[in-house]
C-alpha cells in the first residue's frame, strides 16, 4: 500500500444535452471525502448550471467534440501534481455515496492499477447492474459484459478486481497514465474508447482494476440515444457500435491478419443482415448493412489507432500475457451470447406459463389434435393413392406425369432456371415471356429426388392429400374444434372443381388450392388473429395469441406462390391485405409487408398489360393469363363448383346423388354458421372471399387465354378453379368462425337447439362428404382424367440426341389424327407447356411486347410440311431453315410414315415404338443447327445453348438465329454489337462484317430486373419465415 | 344483440344480391387450333397396269385342252408401252390401258383395264371369295421407296377381316388371293390404303361355273362420291345377269335412278336405299339393253356394276352357256380432262348423262373421232371406228367407258376413262402438341 496522499481531481464532462448534470455534480460533491478538485468541462454552448458554493467547482470551456479532448482541455489548465488521479465522469454518470473512498482506497492498495473503475448500476434502479467490468474476444470484434445486465447486484461480483477493461465513466485514471497514453483514441468517436484505453493500459505495464464496492449511477444517454431532444433506443446506436467493434479489432489485431479481420468485418455483417431478416427486422438489417459503411469510414484513422497501440506496450512479452489472460474465454462468449440471445424468450416463457392444471388441458387438446391430424391425413393419403395409384406407381418406377393438357413434365433444374431467368420460351419457335411463369413454383419440385417430373408427379398424385394438409393447418387458426378442422380438411381436399383440377392436369389450380390456405394462416397469424386452445369453461389460451411475423412471411410466400400460378388472384390478394392493413392499425406495416412479395411477383404482367393498353381486351388477357396448362371448358362457373361432371358414369345413383350435393350442403352449413353472427369480422371476411372468388372464377373463365403451343395452337377458356378455392377458402373462414364456439352459446332450450342445429349441420356435411368420397373413390368410376404416367423419354432417342447436342437442332413430329396432319415442333422431349404457357396474346402477338409483330408458330411450316408429305424435293430446305433436323412419324401414323418415306429429304434414321425417324439435312450436307453463319465460303453451324450461343466467323455473311424474331436477341462480333437485318421468314437475323468470334444471345434486361426483384422478394419472405422471431434479440427490444 | 352480429349475413345477402343483379359473363369461346388445309400438286408418278391374268389355281395342264385350266390362246396388249414393274407395266405418262385375251381355261375372257395412278386412298368394288370365284388383288408401286398398304375386305356384313398390311417394293407389285384372306365372301368390296404418293391397285374378279368359265375381268378403282354414274355396257337378260354393287363406308341414304336409251326406267321404287356403313350391297338390274345408274347419295358411296354375257360354252361341259363378265366403275360426272386407250376389237362408248349434253372424243391430235348429243338422263352407245392404241379424250361432263367385245368369242370387257391430270393432294395440318402415343 502506498502511504502518498492521492490527489484526485474529478472532471466532469457535459455537453450541455443531458437534464442529469445537476445531479451528477450534487454527487460529487456529496462524496466524502471530495475530491481535491472538480472541473466542470462545457462543451460547445452547453449551459452552465446552478454550482454549488462549495466546494469549488472550475468550470472549463471546450469546443472539443470529443469527451477525450474535453478533459485534455481541462488537464491542460490545470497543472498536474505527482500522484494525482483523474475522477471521469459524464453529465449522466452519478457516483453514489462512498464511490471515491472505495475508488481511492482501492488506487491506494493497487500501486499498479492505473484505472480503477467502479460499478455502473441503473439510474432509477441503483440495485441493478449495469456493467462491471468488459472484455472482448482474442480477435477483439465482440465486447463481452463481465455482468449480465440488468442482473441484482447482491454483492456476487465483489470479489472481482483485475478486469480486461472497465467504463471510464466514473473511474480514477492516474493523470500521468492518461498523459502518457494520450488519453482516449478519438477514432473510437466514443464507441469502446474505455476499452481500448484499457487495453493499451494493460500493454503499457499497468493494472486495471473494478471496484464493485464503488456504484455509479449511469443513465447511458448515449447508448439509449436519448441525449437532449431525441427519444431513441440502443437500436440507434447499433451500427455505430458494431463498427467501433471491428474498428477496435483491426487495431489490435496483428498486421498480417487485418485484410482477414476487415473481410470477416464485411462478412459478419452480411451474415447478420440475414438473420436480421430471419426476425424480420427491417430497423436493425438497416443498422447492420450500414456497419460496412461506418467501417470503411473509420478506415484512414486505423493506422493512427494502430500507433497509438503499439506505442503503448511497455511491459512486453509479460503485459502481453496479462492482457491476454483477461481476454473473453469461450465459455464467457457463450454465456453473454446466450443471456443476449435468449434472454427475452425465456423471460417471455417464463411470463405466460400456463399454469400445471392449464397445461394439462393443453397436453390432453394436443394428443387429441394429433389423432384425428393423423386419421385425416392417413384418410387422405388413402384417398390419393386411390384416386391416382397409377401416378405414384408410375413416379415411383421413374416415370413421368404427361397429357395433352399438362404436356411432359420431365425438366432439369438447369432449364427451369433458365426458363425463369433467361425469360425465352421454347413456345412453338421461341417467344419472349411476360415473367418467369411457373418457374418459381417448378425450382422447388425440380429438387424432389427424381427431379421435376417427380415431384409434379406427387404433386398432382397426392393432391388431396397436400389440400386437406394446408387445410387442416389453415382451419386451425380459424377454430379449434378436431371436428371441424377434419370436416373442412376432407371437403376441402375433395372439392369436386380441384378433383377436377387434378383429373385434368391443371398443374396451377391445384398450387393454388394447395398454398391458399397457407397463405391465408399466415395472414392469420401475421395479425394474431388465430384462436388459443379451449381450456377450462371454453376460454382461450392464449386468450390472445401473440401475432407471428415469420408466420406471416410464411403466408406471403405462399400467397406469392398463388399469384404467379394465378396471376388474377394478385388483384384481390392485394386489395385484401390493403383492407386489412387499413382496418388494423396496430400490425399496418407488417400486414402491408405481406403484400411485397405478391407486389414483386405481379408486376411485370402488370407492365406487360399497361403496355397492351389501358382497360383493353389483350390488357386484361395478360392479367388474366394462366401461366400453365390450360384447357377449354364451356361449363358454367356455377356447374363447375356445383358438380363440374353432371354424371358420375359407372357409379351407383345414390352415391352420385350425395356426390352431387357436396358442394350445395356445405354453401348450407356456411349459411347456418353466418346466422349466429360469431365473430363477425372473421365471417365477414370470408363472405368478402367468397364473393371475391366467385368474381375472379367468373372473370377467369370468361378470359380466353393464351395458346400453350404457340401461335395457331388450340386456345382455351380460363379455368375457374383458382377463384373457386378462394370461394372454399371463403366457406371455411364462415363456417370455422361461425361455428366457433356455438357448442357453448346460450343456456337451457336455446343451448340445446344451437348444439341440435350444429350436430345437423355437421352430420349433413358428414355424410355429403364420406359420399363425396365415395363416389370418388368407387372401383367402378371412370375417372375422366387426360393425364397418365408415362416414360420420360417420349420421342425416339436418336432423335431426342440431336436436341441435346451443340447444334440444338429441332425435332418435328408428325401425328395422324383421323386424317388430320398433327405437327409438333419440339426442342424438347416431348411438348413442354408447364414452363412455356401464357405468353400470346388473341392475336398471336407476344404479351411481353408491345411492336405489334405476331410471333410465329409452328404453321409457318405448315406448307414446306405438306410439300415434303407430298414428296417435293427441297421443302424439307424450309425446316432446315427454322433449326429443324430430325423428322418423326409418331406411333400409329403409318400413313404419314409411308408418305415421309418417299421424301428425297429425308434419310431414315431409325425406327422404334416411339416412332420412325428420318434426319434432314442441308443441301451442302452441312449439319442442321438453331444457328448458323452463311457466308460466302458457306454455312457454319453455331454452337447454341437454350438462348444463346457462339460461333467463329471467318468473314462477312449473315448469322441467323432459327427463332421467331424479337428485339431481345442480341449479336456481337468481337465484342461489337451487330446490326440487326431483317430475315425474309421472320427469324432473328444480323449482320456479320468480317471475321471474328461471333456471340449471340436472349439478352431481356428487364426480364432479369424483374425476376430477380421477385426472387429476392420471395427470399426476403423466407428467411422472414424461419421461426426465430421468439428469441428475439434483446437489442431489437431495447 | 349487437348490431355487428348481423353484418356477416347482411353482407351474405348483398352479395349474393349483387351475383344475381349482375350477369356473370359467359365463359369465353375456345379457339380450336387452326387447321390448315395445303394443296400440294404430287410428284406425277408412273402409271401402272397390273399384268397379265393369272389362274387362280395354277396353270394345270391336264392334257385334255378343254380341262386344262391355263390356255395357250393368250393375247396381251398393254398401250403405251412401258417398262416392267414386276409383272405389271409402269407407263409414263397420263393414260394407259391394258386388254387381255384369253381364249380358253378357267380364266376366258376378255378383260381390260385403264391403267391408274398411285393412289393412296381407293376402293375396288369388286370381286367375290364365294366358292367358284376368286378375287386376286395386285398392288403395284411404280415409286422408288417401298409403299406399305393396309388392305381392308367388305362384304355383305360388313367389314370381314382386320386390315393386313402389304408392303410393295420399288417398282415391284404384290398379289394377294384374297379368297385366301376371307372366304366365302359372296359380295366384295376392298379398300385400300396406302401412305406417301400411294400405289394403284387392280382387282382380277375370276369366275368358275363347275368346270365352265363364268368371266374374268380387272376392276379397278372406283371414284366414291355423293353423285355417281354408273355406266353398264352390256344388254341385260336372265342368261347375262348384270349387277351394280354399292357400297358406303360411313353408311349413306341412297336414292337410285335406272337410266335407258329412253329415258329413266322404273326399277326399284321412289324410297331409296339405305346402306349400312361398310356393307357391300348388290342390286339386279332389270333386263333391257344399255343402261346407266345413277346414285344420289346423303354420304359419299363407292359402286361398280358388273355385266355378264352369255358365251357358247365348250361341248361336253354339261352346261348351255359359258359367260364372260365386265366391271364398269361409278364415275363423278365432271369436266375434267380424261382419257382411255382404244383396244383392238369391237369398241362402243356407252355415255350416260344427268343433263342434256354431248360427248366429244378427241384424239391427241385434236381430231374429233366422235361427237354426239347426249339427252337427259338417257344412256347411249355409240360405234367407234379407230385404230387400236389411239388416246380419246374427253371434257364433257357426262359418263362414259369404252365395252369392247370380241364378238366371235362373246367375251366383253370396259375401260373407263382416266383423268388426265394429278389432282393437287389437300394435306390438312393442325400444329399441337407432342407427348408421346398413347
Amino acid at each position: 500500500m502506498s502511504s502518498a496522499r492521492l490527489t484526485v481531481r474529478a472532471v466532469v464532462v457535459s455537453d450541455g444535452k443531458s437534464s442529469r448534470l445537476a445531479a451528477v455534480l450534487d454527487a460529487v460533491t456529496a462524496q466524502d471525502p471530495l475530491p481535491d478538485h472538480i472541473d466542470l468541462v462545457l462543451c460547445g454552448d452547453a449551459q452552465e448550471p446552478l454550482l454549488p458554493s462549495t466546494p469549488p467547482i472550475s468550470v472549463v470551456r471546450s469546443d472539443a467534440s470529443h469527451v477525450g479532448r474535453a478533459i485534455d482541455d481541462a488537464l491542460a489548465l490545470a497543472p498536474g501534481r505527482a500522484g494525482e488521479m483523474l475522477w471521469l465522469l459524464h453529465d449522466d454518470s452519478a457516483p453514489l455515496p462512498g464511490a471515491l473512498a472505495h475508488l481511492t482506497a482501492t488506487a491506494r492498495k493497487r500501486h499498479r492499477a492505473e484505472v480503477v473503475g467502479a460499478a455502473q448500476v441503473q439510474w432509477d434502479d441503483p440495485a441493478r447492474l449495469v456493467s462491471l467490468g468488459t472484455t472482448t474476444t482474442r480477435v477483439g470484434a465482440r465486447r463481452v459484459t463481465l455482468v449480465d445486465e440488468n442482473d441484482v447486484n447482491q454483492g456476487q461480483y465483489d470479489a472481482r478486481d483485475d478486469v480486461l477493461a472497465v467504463s471510464l465513466a466514473g473511474a480514477l485514471v492516474r493523470r500521468d497514465t492518461w498523459h502518457r497514453l494520450e488519453g482516449l483514441d478519438p477514432a473510437y468517436a466514443g464507441w469502446g474508447d474505455s476499452l481500448d484505453f484499457c487495453r493499451r493500459v494493460w500493454r503499457s505495464g499497468g493494472d486495471v482494476v473494478a471496484v464493485p464496492r464503488a456504484r455509479i449511477r449511469h443513465a447511458q444517454e448515449r447508448l439509449y440515444a436519448r441525449r437532449g431532444e431525441d427519444q431513441g433506443s440502443r437500436r440507434d446506436t447499433y451500427s455505430a457500435r458494431r463498427a467501433a467493434e471491428w474498428f477496435h479489432a483491426l487495431a489490435y489485431s496483428p498486421w498480417w491478419m487485418t485484410p482477414l479481420v476487415l473481410v470477416a468485418a464485411f462478412l459478419s455483417s452480411g451474415w447478420r443482415a440475414v438473420t436480421r431478416v430471419v426476425r424480420n427486422d427491417a430497423r436493425m438489417l438497416a443498422a447492420e448493412l450500414a456497419v460496412p459503411a461506418r467501417l470503411t469510414g473509420m478506415l484512414p484513422r486505423l493506422w493512427r489507432s494502430r500507433r497509438r497501440v503499439t506505442s503503448s506496450a511497455g511491459r512486453g512479452r509479460g503485459s502481453r500475457a496479462a492482457e491476454r489472460r483477461l481476454l473473453a474465454t469461450g465459455a464467457q462468449v457463450r454465456h453473454d451470447m446466450r443471456v443476449r440471445e435468449w434472454g427475452e424468450y425465456e423471460t417471455w416463457r417464463a411470463a405466460s406459463a400456463p399454469t400445471d392444471v392449464v397445461r394439462a388441458e393443453l397436453d390432453h387438446s394436443r394428443r387429441r389434435t394429433w389423432r384425428a391430424f393423423a386419421i385425416t391425413g392417413v384418410a387422405l393419403a388413402a384417398v390419393s393413392a386411390t384416386l391416382h395409384g397409377d401416378w405414384i406407381l408410375g413416379i415411383l418406377r421413374g416415370q413421368m406425369l404427361a397429357g395433352d393438357v399438362l404436356g411432359v413434365t420431365d425438366m432439369s433444374v438447369g432449364d427451369v432456371w433458365d426458363r425463369g431467368l433467361g425469360g425465352w420460351t421454347e413456345q412453338g419457335l421461341g417467344a419472349p415471356a411476360v415473367d418467369g411463369g411457373l418457374a418459381p413454383l417448378l425450382l422447388p419440385l425440380s429438387v424432389v429426388p427424381g427431379g421435376l417430373a417427380a415431384g409434379v408427379g406427387l404433386l398432382l398424385g397426392l393432391a388431396p392429400l397436400w389440400a386437406g394438409l394446408a387445410a387442416w393447418a389453415a382451419s386451425g387458426a380459424i377454430s379449434r374444434s378436431v371436428v371441424f378442422r377434419a370436416s373442412a380438411a376432407v371437403a376441402y381436399a375433395v372439392m369436386p372443381s380441384f378433383i377436377v383440377s387434378v383429373e385434368q392436369g391443371r398443374i396451377t389450380a391445384v398450387m393454388v388450392h394447395a398454398l391458399l390456405p397457407l397463405a391465408v394462416l399466415g395472414i392469420i397469424r401475421a395479425a394474431g388473429w388465430h384462436r388459443g386452445e379451449r381450456v377450462g369453461a371454453g376460454e382461450h389460451f392464449p386468450v390472445r395469441p401473440q401475432p407471428s411475423p415469420s408466420a406471416g412471411m410464411a403466408g406471403a410466400v405462399a400467397l406469392a406462390l398463388c399469384t404467379i400460378a394465378s396471376p388474377l388472384l394478385a388483384l384481390p390478394a392485394l386489395a385484401g391485405l390493403l383492407v386489412l392493413a387499413l382496418i388494423t392499425p396496430g400490425r399496418r406495416a407488417g400486414l402491408l409487408a405481406l403484400a411485397i412479395p405478391t407486389l414483386a411477383v405481379a408486376l411485370p404482367g402488370w407492365v406487360a398489360a399497361v403496355s397492351q393498353g389501358i382497360a383493353t381486351p389483350d390488357a386484361w388477357s395478360v392479367i388474366a393469363r394462366e401461366p400453365g396448362p390450360s384447357l377449354a371448358s364451356g361449363s358454367s362457373v356455377l356447374d363447375i363448383l356445383m358438380n363440374p361432371w353432371g354424371t358420375a358414369p359407372g357409379v351407383p345413383e345414390v352415391l352420385a346423388a350425395v356426390s352431387a350435393s357436396v358442394v350445395p350442403v356445405v354453401l348450407v352449413a356456411a349459411a347456418a354458421a353466418l346466422l349466429g353472427g360469431r365473430r363477425w369480422r372473421v365471417t365477414t371476411a370470408g363472405v368478402v372471399a367468397m364473393a371475391a372468388g366467385m368474381m375472379v372464377a367468373a372473370a377467369q373463365a370468361a378470359t380466353a387465354v393464351s395458346p400453350d403451343s404457340g401461335a395457331g395452337t388450340a386456345s382455351a377458356n380460363g379455368w375457374a378453379g383458382p377463384g373457386l378455392s378462394v370461394l372454399a377458402i371463403g366457406v371455411m373462414l364462415v363456417t370455422g368462425a361461425g361455428l366457433d364456439g356455438a357448442w357453448r352459446v346460450g343456456t337451457g332450450a336455446v343451448r340445446v337447439l344451437v348444439r341440435g342445429g350444429a350436430v345437423t349441420v355437421t352430420a349433413m356435411v358428414a355424410v355429403a362428404v364420406m359420399g363425396h368420397v365415395a363416389t370418388l373413390v368407387w372401383p367402378g368410376r371412370e375417372e375422366p382424367t387426360t393425364v397418365s404416367a408415362i416414360p420420360r423419354d417420349v420421342i425416339p432417342l436418336v432423335a431426342a440426341l440431336e436436341q441435346h447436342q451443340p447444334t440444338r437442332q429441332r425435332v418435328l413430329v408428325l401425328g395422324d389424327d383421323d386424317g388430320v396432319v398433327t405437327a409438333a415442333v419440339l426442342a424438347t422431349d416431348g411438348s413442354e407447356v408447364i414452363s412455356s404457357a401464357g405468353e400470346l396474346l388473341a392475336d398471336g402477338r407476344a404479351a411481353a411486347r408491345s411492336t405489334g409483330a405476331t410471333v410465329n408458330g409452328v404453321a409457318t411450316l405448315d406448307d414446306a410440311i405438306a410439300r415434303m408429305l407430298g414428296g417435293e424435293a427441297g421443302a424439307g430446305d424450309s425446316l432446315v431453315d427454322w433449326g429443324i433436323g430430325v423428322v418423326v412419324a409418331s406411333p400409329g401414323a403409318d400413313a404419314l410414315e409411308d408418305s415421309l418415306a418417299q421424301s428425297p429429304d429425308l434419310t431414315l434414321l431409325g425406327s422404334s415404338d416411339r416412332g420412325t425417324s428420318w434426319r434432314l439435312q442441308r443441301a451442302d450436307a452441312v449439319a442442321v443447327s438453331r444457328a448458323w453463319v452463311e457466308t460466302d465460303g458457306g454455312v457454319t453451324p453455331a454452337t447454341m445453348g437454350r438462348s444463346g450461343g457462339a460461333v467463329d466467323v471467318d468473314g462477312a455473311g449473315t448469322a441467323v438465329i432459327a427463332v421467331a424474331q424479337d428485339e431481345a436477341w442480341t449479336a456481337t462480333l468481337d465484342g461489337v454489337a451487330l446490326e440487326r437485318i431483317e430475315d425474309p421468314v421472320g427469324r432473328v437475323a444480323f449482320a456479320v462484317p468480317g471475321a471474328g468470334h461471333l456471340h449471340f444471345d436472349y439478352d431481356d434486361t428487364a426480364h432479369r430486373v424483374w425476376w430477380w426483384l421477385g426472387a429476392g422478394a420471395i427470399v426476403w419472405a423466407l428467411l422472414g419465415a424461419i421461426p426465430l422471431r421468439a428469441r428475439g434479440f434483446k437489442e431489437t427490444r431495447a | 344483440m349487437r348490431l355487428t352480429r348481423l353484418v356477416p349475413a347482411v353482407t351474405a345477402m348483398a352479395s349474393v344480391a349483387v351475383l344475381f343483379a349482375v350477369t356473370l359473363p359467359d365463359p369465353a369461346t375456345p379457339a380450336p387450333a387452326e387447321v390448315q388445309d395445303v394443296a400440294v400438286s404430287p410428284t406425277p408418278l408412273p402409271l401402272a397396269c397390273p399384268g397379265p391374268l393369272e389362274v387362280p389355281v395354277g396353270d394345270i395342264d391336264t392334257g385334255d385342252a378343254d380341262l386344262d385350266a391355263g390356255s395357250s390362246d393368250r393375247d396381251f396388249w398393254v398401250s403405251p408401252d412401258g417398262d416392267n414393274a414386276a409383272e405389271g407395266t409402269a407407263i409414263d405418262g397420263a393414260w394407259g390401258a391394258q386388254v387381255e385375251r384369253v381364249g380358253g381355261g378357267d380364266i376366258a375372257s376378255l378383260a381390260g383395264t385403264t391403267c391408274m395412278p398411285p393412289l393412296q386412298d381407293q376402293w375396288l368394288v369388286a370381286g367375290s371369295t364365294a366358292l367358284g370365284a376368286s378375287a386376286r388383288l395386285v398392288l403395284t408401286n411404280t415409286a422408288d421407296t417401298v409403299t406399305r398398304a393396309h388392305v381392308t375386305l367388305y362384304g355383305p356384313v360388313g367389314e370381314v377381316a382386320e386390315p393386313i398390311v402389304v408392303s410393295v417394293a420399288p417398282h415391284g407389285q404384290e398379289s394377294i388371293l384374297l379368297e385366301g384372306v376371307e372366304a366365302e365372301v359372296p359380295g366384295l368390296a376392298v379398300r385400300v390404303v396406302a401412305g406417301g404418293v400411294g400405289v394403284a391397285a387392280a382387282l382380277q374378279d375370276s369366275r368358275l361355273d363347275g368346270f365352265v368359265a363364268a368371266g374374268t375381268e380387272w376392276a379397278a378403282p372406283t371414284q366414291a362420291g355423293e353423285s355417281l354414274i354408273v355406266p353398264v355396257a352390256g344388254p341385260v337378260s336372265a342368261s347375262s345377269p348384270a349387277a351394280v354393287r354399292l357400297i358406303a363406308p360411313d353408311g349413306a341414304h341412297v336414292s337410285l335412278a335406272l337410266w335407258g336409251g329412253d329415258g329413266v326406267r322404273t326399277w326399284l321404287g321412289e324410297e331409296g336405299v339405305d346402306l349400312e356403313p361398310g356393307t357391300v350391297t348388290d342390286l339386279v338390274l332389270p333386263d333391257g339393253d344399255v343402261q346407266a345408274v345413277s346414285i344420289e347419295a346423303d354420304a359419299p358411296v363407292a359402286a361398280a356394276a358388273r355385266v355378264s354375257v352369255a358365251r357358247q360354252a365348250a361341248p361336253d361341259t354339261g352346261v348351255d352357256n359359258a359367260l364372260d363378265i365386265a366391271w364398269t366403275e361409278a364415275q363423278v360426272v365432271t369436266d375434267e380432262e380424261r382419257a382411255v386407250v382404244v383396244p383392238d376389237g369391237d369398241v362402243a362408248a356407252v355415255v350416260a348423262a344427268g343433263t342434256a349434253g354431248r360427248l366429244t372424243l378427241t384424239d391427241l391430235g385434236g381430231e374429233v373421232v366422235l361427237d354426239e348429243p347426249v339427252a337427259a338422263e338417257t344412256v347411249q352407245r355409240f360405234g367407234l371406228d379407230v385404230e387400236p392404241g389411239t388416246v380419246l379424250l374427253a371434257t364433257d361432263r357426262v359418263a362414259w367407258a369404252l365395252a369392247v367385245a370380241d364378238p366371235d368369242a362373246g367375251f366383253i370387257t370396259t375401260l373407263s376413262p382416266v383423268a388426265t391430270t394429278v389432282p393437287d393432294r389437300l394435306v390438312s395440318i393442325v400444329p399441337g402438341g407432342y407427348v408421346g402415343s398413347p
